[in-house]
């Protein structure tokens, strides 16, 4: 179960971690294109800008070219600042076509003549009647001559830029859509991985859910057989008892004395027969997985003053010695019923297992390390070190002929092991043959009331 | 303050006196005037617009600044006055801000913080000699190439005209 759990923790994990270094993936790419686009880009921006803005210092120049040599509106000083500026962004144009490494065509075409145009023109302009000489009509044509090609210059460089930007822009989608269709067959392919897993779950859930089902079915049939067994056994059982108690007690007439032996031999079969069939079924009973232990908080002293009362008329019929010595009381939680069961149970065997006039002390202490411990010490016969490991054992019986002529099944002690271990405690014997038994049963600082506990813990 | 305030317009007094004393003075009367300074006067607080020539920009003791741009090849030894110097000297209160203007038009802001990080130069000169308006002068405001401050290529305004104090 836990191994399962396990597992799928892992192979949630291991998605989640794909799922994680997918999105990643994803991120940088876009990230790494979108900054490689943007790093392609910057130069090459610059052109559109150098082209208009060389075409916008040529109008310029042409204008005041146009108002000096018309009526003078514009001064020689005036029109050699705007012709200079004009130069400078020709020469930017050239420099921004060298710096970002870009064929023109256009430019390609319209440098040389724009060149000449302007130096034709710069070698002229310091004159101020440069307009009124022949070399100086002849710069100012090949000066304006330039205007079609600027402005086709302009529109080709902006038009270049927006193509090589869109190739750019291109091949850098093309890597994200590529980098996005991967990711996308990947998480594809761990949706249905989930799909098969989750399905495959839910079977294990259903399978689990069955087997509980049937467990559960199961479980009634039995309860339901081991109450109509115990009916079914239980009711002749008491009537064979009962009868022969009555031929016993001769209450309707003196019976022969062998009639008597038989009805007694009836009546202590019958009575044997009945323990037989009680301890076979709360053997059954107790061997029922998750039984509901009704637990409450008593003292362990009270609880075993009670036990010894009932045994004490059982004790006196064999002249034993039945005593009680409390030294350290402690409230617990846990069964009353169950604990108070396994002590008669011990108290049983030590009453059984003692020769007449013996001695059976029941003893309550605390161990050092908190545990509390309540032995039944018993003068009996004992048990040799190789019986002893058998004893829990159900239908155990000692090849003692003291124990073989007593009665039960020797589901007893296994009994009150299971009991024992079902409420956490621990059950042990210890025995030396001929010298007694002593059945210890512990139960540990934690069944102890919590209040109780504490103060424990602190002290 | 007062004495600084003091002293920068008797440095500037001194200067234009010395100016008007000396050859310059006579080129400045013919010379076309090449950069427009606005903003208030360090004493008395009054708005004022200062005309300068290159001569009276060169009057002034000059900074050097060797530096690599992206639009020159190899190293430059850049000549030139520090902006904020620049302020001090012509008598006007130093600015926050300043927006510069180019001989196209084109303008920006540059941020005085910036001067307190690295050397802004109002540049004259390239390699000793001084910048024709077709190779970006005569006045390049030029910032070290590894400055590390932002749009500092933005900055350097080339072809620079005007330069007006926003306090």
């Amino acid at each position: 179960m836990h191994e399962r759990r396990y597992a799928d923790l892992w192979r949630r994990g291991g998605i989640v971690l794909v799922a994680a270094i997918l999105l990643a993936a994803v991120a940088s790419t876009i990230y790494f294109v979108n900054r490689r686009y943007e790093h392609s880009l910057h130069p090459s921006q610059e052109i559109p800008w150098l082209a208009s803005q060389l075409e916008s210092e040529y109008l310029k120049t042409s204008e005041a070219l146009r108002l000096y040599m018309l009526n003078g509106s514009v001064t020689h000083s005036d029109l050699l600042l705007r012709f200079e500026v004009y130069w400078s962004r020709v020469e930017l144009m050239d420099q921004g076509f060298r710096f970002v490494d870009v064929e023109n065509e256009i430019w390609k075409r319209v440098r040389p003549t724009l060149f000449r145009a302007l130096k034709g023109l710069d070698s002229v302009i310091s004159d101020p009647r440069f307009h009124e000489t022949p070399e100086g009509r002849m710069a100012i044509q090949d000066h304006f001559g330039v205007s079609d090609d600027l402005d086709m210059l302009t529109q080709d460089a902006i038009r270049m830029v927006w193509m090589r930007n869109s190739e750019l822009g291109r091949r850098a989608m093309n890597t994200v859509v590529a980098t996005l269709a991967g990711c996308l067959v990947l998480l594809i392919f761990l949706a249905g991985a989930m799909y098969i897993m989750a399905r495959k779950q839910k079977a294990l859930a259903l399978a689990e859910h069955e087997a509980k089902e049937q467990a559960l079915a199961s479980n009634r049939e039995r309860e339901r057989f081991m109450a109509s067994m115990s009916h079914e056994l239980r009711t002749p059982l008491n009537a064979i008892i009962g009868f022969s108690e009555i031929m016993r007690s001769q209450t309707f007439g003196p019976m022969d004395r062998k009639y008597r032996e038989y009805a007694d031999d009836i009546h202590v079969s019958g009575a044997h027969l009945l323990g037989l069939v009680n301890q076979l079924l709360d053997i059954s009973s107790e061997s029922d997985e998750g039984k509901r232990i009704i637990v409450s908080e008593f003292r362990i002293a009270d609880a075993l003053r009670d036990c010894v009362s009932m045994m004490t008329p059982l004790s006196a019929e064999k002249n034993l010695s039945l005593s009680l010595d409390i030294r350290k009381d402690l409230p617990v939680e846990t069964s009353q019923q169950k604990f108070q069961q396994i002590v008669i149970n011990l108290l049983s065997n030590a009453v059984k297992f003692t020769p007449d006039g013996g001695a059976i002390k029941v003893v309550l202490d605390a161990m050092t390390d908190g545990t509390t411990v309540v032995s039944v010490q018993d003068s009996g016969i004992g048990m040799a070190e190789d019986e002893l490991s058998s004893v829990f054992n159900p239908f155990f019986r000692s090849t003692d002929p003291y124990v073989t002529s007593s009665e039960g099944a020797g589901l007893g002690l296994a009994i009150s092991k299971q009991a024992a271990e079902q409420m956490g405690m621990g059950l042990d014997i210890e025995s030396v043959p001929g010298r007694g038994t002593t059945a210890m049963l512990s139960i540990p600082v934690e069944l102890v009331s919590p209040g109780r506990n504490q103060q424990l813990l602190l002290a | 303050m007062k004495i600084q305030i003091a002293l920068r317009t008797l440095l500037f007094a001194l200067t234009l006196a010395f100016i008007s004393g000396s050859p310059v003075s006579v080129a400045h009367a013919a010379e076309r005037v090449i950069l427009t300074v606005s903003g208030e006067s360090a004493g008395t607080g009054e708005a004022l617009s200062i005309d300068l020539t290159l001569s009276e920009i060169t009057a002034f003791e000059p900074d050097v600044l060797r530096t690599t741009t992206i639009w020159t090849d190899g190293e430059i030894e850049f000549k030139g006055v520090r902006l904020e110097k620049l302020f001090a000297l012509i008598g006007l209160k130093t600015p926050a801000r300043v927006r510069c203007k180019a001989l196209n038009e084109y303008a920006i802001e540059v941020p005085m913080s910036d001067t307190e990080r690295t050397t802004v130069l109002v540049a004259f000169a390239q390699d000793g000699a001084f910048m024709r308006v077709r190779d970006k002068g005569p006045l390049w405001i030029i910032y070290p190439r590894e400055s590390g401050i932002r749009d500092a290529a933005d900055k350097m305004i080339w072809q620079l005209r005007s330069m007006k104090a926003l306090y």
